[in-house]
């Protein structure tokens, strides 16, 4: 087979996440492929969850369609509608579902199997996802030693007995797939592929990696489903690196809090989800005034308000470009793959720096929360920061004038010969409140413009300059782009807008040229990138551009996108 | 050059004449300057409102933020530079109205910070508003029949909140203000000093006259290491003390934190990126 779809659902706290976690390790550390789609409720304990992994020999970012393998520990998932795969599915369900009301049709075969009962014969009630684990590795075809590693890694924390218990019920597992009724499904077995050990990773996790690598080494965060990984890893890993995590009483301290950091030399960030950006609107729009350099992290889900807090959305990036009082410069960029969540996290501290303003990096909860197997990406010193990041020679007046030539040269405080006022009212040269019109006018301009050279920098990443139908995407939208026009040939081509301010004009004027439409794809009610896009298009060319929209909380399917797609050429 | 010179600088000083707050200026620049801090040094942190404007008559980093988030900026340049000293300052509306949230916590974290609460009980650039540590029955333009709610007490509530050090003053006491001040920038943690700072235009029921006859100021034999003393002495005194209440010994914040690097943040060399080997593999 060469792609396998496996879907392990339960109720949450049964180590449904950790078992899907472990299987997608497996299968990269063979050389596989894997993509996670994860559902998941807004509570700890109880409520339905499950884990969808797609493993192939081909690097993957989105979820598939149809399913050839059901491992259920509830009813629901023993019961859910599932698109069943025409190569064949087996459903295995827990003994302890009792029968299986449910018909799949002749494509399925359904088997209750005694993973609970197996858990509790090793003494644990908490094992029977090892059982599961260990059935899966001997019906797939897989190594048992890296099943155990992987086991061991995992439990040897909560000690010898709970890490004995575990293995002991992979082992359960393992003989259970023994018997002969389970040999006929050989054909679930993946075609091989050449060994190689690939991470598997999330958006947050290479957006908190990216920040490390771009220099920051201070966050102040306050904890949000879906972005709270990013501080969670940088608070693992700031203190060996003599940095801070800090969790702080609001978002309006976090974004705060980071400008003051930010102001005191180092570099600074926040993240958070809609709710939060709401509330740092303030503090941003005094990073801007100040020109502070402050990055912030949006790992977008669906709003307005509570929302649905483990949905995905795309609906903020109207506040990153638009939101706050007043007029100032930030810069919005949009990461698509997980492998820009981290140079695109890396970068926006090299250009907070260098614009002194806020940057916004806006995710997403599928791409933020999704597992993936990606290319190993190098951290080392070669993605290190260019530049240092302050001055280092200052004049030897009094005062320094600060707001007048470089944005860049910023000392610190504690700088000999640096000091000079920060203020978020209107100021001179020095930093002091400075009302006159000839200065507003000035500083307005001296902020609104300094980064107009970054508009003819190209935003959109593609493949092909020219052709019949530009699909537009970004976020997660963009890795199921991806997949649902891999089939509809040359003249289609995704591009990825991975920076929304400054827009990309130059580069957006000639593909919209060059290309008979554009469809863009979005998760929100408004088209805010066809909105955005709008802008950028010629009256008489305007019927040219197409939206396709999605605001349940639900990706998109890869017909929907298909379909579209192939309605405009 | 007398010492107090280092830190004067030639911006134009908007408050009104009287205002107390010019005397928490004069104290602050004394007390930096005995405790020979040189200026660029020194962060000093504002809000909004008459006392935001402290940073800017003061030649040192000034900071003039945004309104009730002078402790959270105050933190964070604190964190990334522990070597400097770092003063927050502002307005009993800046600090305990729409900044209560931000007080309760920076005296809970015990970041080694000092914090001025220029208190005169009433919002001055608004042109007279009541304040949450306005008097009951106190007539202003927002409370034209009286303020209706009993004023908070921040000394009691930084006591609850586990403060180390907290004290008030008043502008119409100078030398023991600046002794204050100088106490409070030397205690390494958390300092709160709540200033009676009059407000001659909009609270003229509170000024230094008034102030001066009800103010006691604490015995030399109060104990300001009795945490359950401090509580009497404030409720003895309805609040209206000055002096040292408590203060206590305590680790602060970044003496706290694990594996805490005794480089400050802003002097790490971000280039150095062996401490990122190994972290794609943890992945795998």
């Amino acid at each position: 087979m060469k792609t396998l779809i496996l879907t392990i659902g339960g109720i949450q706290g049964q180590g449904i996440v950790s078992a899907g976690s472990i299987l997608s390790k497996a299968f990269s550390r063979s050389g596989y492929y894997t993509y996670t789609h994860r559902t998941f409720a807004s509570r700890i304990k109880g409520g339905h969850t499950r884990s969808k992994i797609e493993i192939s020999p081909f690097r993957n970012a989105a979820a598939g369609k149809s399913v050839n393998l059901i491992v259920a520990f509830d009813k629901k998932t023993a019961e859910m509608n599932f698109d069943i795969s025409p190569d064949a599915c087996l459903m295995l369900a827990d003994e302890k579902l009792s029968a299986l009301s449910k018909d799949f049709g002749e494509n399925t075969e359904n088997f209750l199997l005694p993973f609970s009962q197996a858990s509790e014969k090793v003494g644990s009630k908490l094992a029977k996802t090892s059982v599961a684990l260990g059935f899966l590795c001997r019906l797939l075809g897989m190594d048992k030693d890296i099943f155990q590693d992987l086991l061991s890694e995992k439990y040897k924390k909560k000690g010898p007995l709970v890490l004995k218990a575990n293995l002991q019920a992979f082992n359960a597992g393992l003989d259970m797939a023994k018997k002969p009724c389970f040999e006929k499904y050989d054909n679930l077995k993946l075609d091989p592929v050449p060994m190689a050990k690939r991470p598997v990773m999330t958006g947050n996790y290479a957006l908190a990696l990216g920040a490390l690598s771009g220099g920051c080494r201070f966050i102040s965060a306050y904890p949000i489903t879906p972005a709270s990984e990013i501080m969670e890893y940088m608070s693992a890993k700031l203190p060996a690196m003599g940095g801070v995590m800090i969790q702080t009483e609001d978002e309006i301290a976090a974004a705060t809090m980071a400008i003051g950091a930010s102001y005191g030399g180092v570099r600074s960030m926040t993240s958070t989800s809609g709710p939060g950006l709401s509330l740092m609107m303030e503090g941003i729009g005094l990073a801007a005034m100040a020109e502070i350099p402050l990055v912030v992290i949006d790992c977008q889900r669906v709003g307005p308000s509570t929302g649905l807090p483990t949905r995905v959305e795309q609906s903020d990036f109207n506040t990153a470009l638009y939101g706050g009082h007043g007029e100032y410069p930030s810069i919005t960029l949009a990461p698509y793959s997980v492998e820009t969540c981290f140079s695109l996290s890396k970068e926006a501290f090299q250009v907070a720096d260098e614009f002194s303003c806020p940057v916004f990096v806006m995710s997403d909860l599928a791409l933020g929360l999704f597992p993936q197997t990606v290319d190993p990406f190098e951290i080392g010193p070669k993605a290190g920061p260019e530049t240092a990041s302050l001055s280092e020679k200052l004049g030897q007046e009094e005062f320094f004038n600060r707001y007048q030539g470089d944005c860049k040269v910023r000392p610190a405080p504690g700088t000999p010969g640096g000091i000079h006022y920060t203020t978020g009212l209107e100021h001179g040269p020095l930093g002091a409140p400075e009302n006159s019109p000839e200065n507003r006018i000035s500083m307005m301009k001296r902020r609104m413009e300094k980064f107009d050279s970054l508009a003819g920098l190209p935003g959109i990443a593609l493949d092909k300059s020219s052709g019949q139908l530009l699909v537009i995407a970004t976020g997660s939208a963009y890795g199921i782009c991806q997949k649902a026009l891999k089939d509809l040939g040359g003249n289609v081509v995704l591009g990825a807008l991975h920076r929304l301010k400054p827009f990309p004009e130059d580069q957006f004027s000639a593909l919209e040229k060059a290309f008979d439409s554009i469809l863009v794809v979005e998760y929100n009610y408004g088209g805010q990138l066809f909105q955005l896009l709008r802008k950028h298009m010629p009256a008489e060319r305007l019927c040219n551009l197409h939206s396709l929209r999605k605001f349940s909380g639900q990706a998109f399917t890869l017909a929907e996108i298909e379909n579209k797609a192939k309605e405009l050429i | 050059m007398a010492l107090i010179d280092v830190y004067k600088n030639e911006v134009e000083q908007t408050w009104c004449p009287g205002c107390g707050h010019y005397s928490v200026l004069r104290a602050l620049k004394i007390a930096l300057a005995r405790l020979e801090i040189q200026n660029h040094k020194a962060a000093i942190v504002s809000g909004i409102g008459c006392s935001g404007r402290i940073g800017g008559y003061i030649k040192a980093y000034g900071f003039h933020g945004i309104h009730g988030r002078s402790l959270p900026i105050a933190q964070g340049i604190k964190l990334a530079n522990k070597n400097l000293t770092v003063v927050a300052a502002g307005g009993d509306g800046d600090g305990f109205a729409i900044g209560t949230g931000h007080a309760m916590h920076a005296i809970k974290r015990n970041i080694d910070i000092t914090y001025l609460l220029m208190n005169n009980q009433v919002y001055g650039l608004t042109k007279g508003h009541t304040s949450p540590l306005s008097d009951l029955n106190f007539v202003t333009k927002s409370t034209p029949l009286g303020q209706v709610e009993d004023p908070l007490r921040p000394s009691l509530l930084a006591l609850s909140a586990g403060g180390g050090f907290i004290a008030q003053g008043f502008s119409g006491r100078q030398e023991e203000l600046i002794e204050l001040i100088m106490k409070a920038i030397v205690h390494k943690g958390f300092s709160l000093i709540n200033i009676f700072s009059p407000c001659v235009t909009f609270n003229p029921g509170k000024g230094y006259e008034w102030l001066r006859e009800n103010l006691v100021s604490l015995d030399q034999d109060h104990d300001a290491g009795d945490y359950s003393g401090a509580f009497k002495t404030f409720l003895e005194s309805e609040g209206l003390f000055t002096g040292l209440l408590y203060q206590k010994d305590a680790p602060d914040y970044q003496s706290r934190i694990q594996g805490a690097s005794e480089t400050p943040l802003a002097e790490l060399d971000i280039k150095d990126t062996r401490p990122m080997d190994g972290l794609i593999e943890e992945f795998m």
